[in-house]
């Protein structure tokens, strides 16, 4: 059985509300180009932000990111997909490629984390997702890298963020909405999203009650089993921490064990002899200005009136407290 | 596979999305930010005992900020004094949101506020630099007031892939006097 959680306080319902927003949209999309299945990529979403919803006001927010992503990424469905996923044409490269390196280059153009978050989320150890990155690069004819095709599919993976239908993008939201107020939704999961726009569904005064029926009773029994599976997953992690760094019994190795070399480092980490960069690295230090250059991609967003980028708005995007208002007016030329 | 790899590490470094390479400050989106810490690191941590990448995340942020104009810095100073006013609660709020966005549009704002206003739509054009076309990307882009910015942005919009090399080219190599002129010819106004 499910625990009820706790209600939120308004702040934190602010904050859950904001960071679900903001990563909801990446979330269905990773999770659909992995599993080549809406439906179950719905459902992995939902068992997601379920379980984060339920911890995350434990956590502090520089964790949530990756909190988030780890759990998306631990679901049954996306750590192995068992159905024949089907891709557009465009997208077709990620149908040829194994589960494991299929997530891993997801990660990186659909998520948008960089690569050692990503290996974070998947427990392995930088070399091998980057290893398994090289895996699922496109190559040219004569087998190297392609640049052009990395980036085609890079731009795709993109376009289906952007270009999510506002049938898919209404069910993101009312699930954000019933995790965040701890109720159940109207629905147990968005597994329903079917070509027809939601409004009709919602108005619709009789339903058919095989199919649906059969699809909500499916659900209510999988998914207790489902977060089941996460808080052992947890519990193994957490009593494990030495298996982490090869990725043993988690992501990436479950399916495609990589194998880990050694890459040169940029020489920075382990190299003796004196310190390239201590000169400069003693005037950051010493400058007044340190604090604000740490946050400098923050504070420019907050100027800026803390806009969200396009394929991350609602339709009506929420902007922070106009303090910034006035300092838009700031003509940054010169 | 170890040849495989480091390919692989260099297409990377070409194709995603990053604004600024650590300890270069007048890099352009388009090369990748070091691999960093999910969270930036904190001040009341000691710099030797910071992990490498931490080290390396912390210069690239200083080396952004550095290469900011007087009027950035002043701009973001405000914002900072704003957000130190702040209900702890809100500005939590605020930093949770701008931590869930995806990297590529975060890291748009290490080129500051306007450019990062702009990012998003400049990508397509200026996500993808050669290295040697870094610096003087990054100087032309400083040097466009917001309406030529908005003008540009039209023009990446509209550029398809396999043309945005040679339209890229072909901006670098105007004289700042007819960059005006120039994109007023491309968005047709």
């Amino acid at each position: 059985m499910m625990a009820a959680p706790a209600p939120l306080s308004p702040a934190a319902a602010n904050a859950l509300t904001a960071f679900l927003r903001g990563a909801e949209r990446r979330a269905l999309v990773v999770a659909e180009l992995q599993t080549g299945d809406a439906a179950v990529a719905e459902r992995a979403v939902a068992v997601a932000m379920r379980a984060f919803a339920g911890h995350a006001t434990q956590l502090p927010m520089a964790e949530w990111p990756a909190r988030f992503w780890g759990l998306l990424c631990s679901t049954p469905q996306l750590l192995k997909p068992t159905g024949v996923g089907q891709w557009d044409p465009a997208l077709a490269h990620l149908g040829q490629l194994a589960a494991a390196e299929r997530l891993a280059l997801l990660l990186r153009i659909g998520a948008g984390l960089d690569e050692d978050a990503a290996a974070s989320v998947l427990g392995v150890a930088p070399a091998a997702y980057r290893q398994a990155l090289a895996g699922a690069c496109p190559v040219d004819a004569q087998g190297q890298p392609d640049a052009a095709g990395w980036r085609a599919l890079a731009e795709q993976v993109q376009a289906q963020v952007r270009d999510l239908s506002s049938a898919r993008l209404q069910q993101l939201e009312q699930l954000r909405d019933a995790v965040v107020t701890g109720a159940l939704p109207a629905k147990p999961t968005p597994a329903a999203v079917k070509p027809e726009p939601a409004p009709q569904r919602a108005t619709q005064p009789r339903r058919k009650p095989g199919k649906r029926w059969t699809l909500r009773t499916w659900l209510l029994l999988c998914l207790p089993l489902l977060l089941l599976a996460l808080v052992a997953g947890w519990w193994w992690r957490s009593h494990h921490p030495a298996g982490t760094a090869d990725g043993a019994g988690r992501g990436l190795a479950d399916d495609n064990p990589v194998q880990v070399e050694e890459l040169a480092d940029d020489g920075e980490a382990t190299a003796p002899g004196p310190d390239p960069h201590a000169g400069s690295d003693a005037a950051m230090l010493s400058d007044p200005d340190l604090g604000l250059a740490r946050d400098v991609d923050f504070l420019a967003w907050y100027a800026a009136g803390g806009p969200l980028p396009v394929d991350e708005s609602e339709p009506q995007p929420s902007r922070p407290e106009p303090a910034a208002a006035a300092l838009e007016t700031v003509d940054a030329e010169n | 596979m170890l040849k495989t790899e480091h390919l692989l590490s260099a297409l990377l470094l070409l194709a995603s999305a990053g604004p600024l390479h650590a300890a270069t400050p007048t890099a352009l989106p388009g090369i990748p930010s070091p691999p960093a810490a999910s969270a930036p690191a904190s001040a009341s941590v000691s710099w030797p005992s910071l992990a490498a990448a931490q080290k390396r995340d912390l210069r690239s942020r200083y080396a952004a900020w550095q290469a900011l104009p007087d009027s950035e810095k002043q701009r973001l100073r405000q914002a900072a004094s704003a957000l130190a006013a702040m209900p702890p609660a809100q500005r939590d709020a605020l930093q949770a949101r701008f931590a869930g966005m995806d990297k590529l549009h975060r890291d748009g704002w290490l080129l500051g506020a306007q450019l990062g206003t702009f990012y998003p739509r400049l990508q397509p054009l200026f996500g993808f630099v050669p290295d040697a076309e870094r610096v003087a990307v990054i100087a032309l882009l400083r040097g466009l007031d917001a309406t030529q910015l908005e003008q540009l942005s039209l023009v990446s919009m509209r550029t398809p892939p396999q043309e945005r090399d040679a339209l890229r080219a072909q901006l670098l190599g105007l004289a700042p006097a007819q960059r005006d002129a120039w994109l007023r010819e491309k968005v047709g106004h």
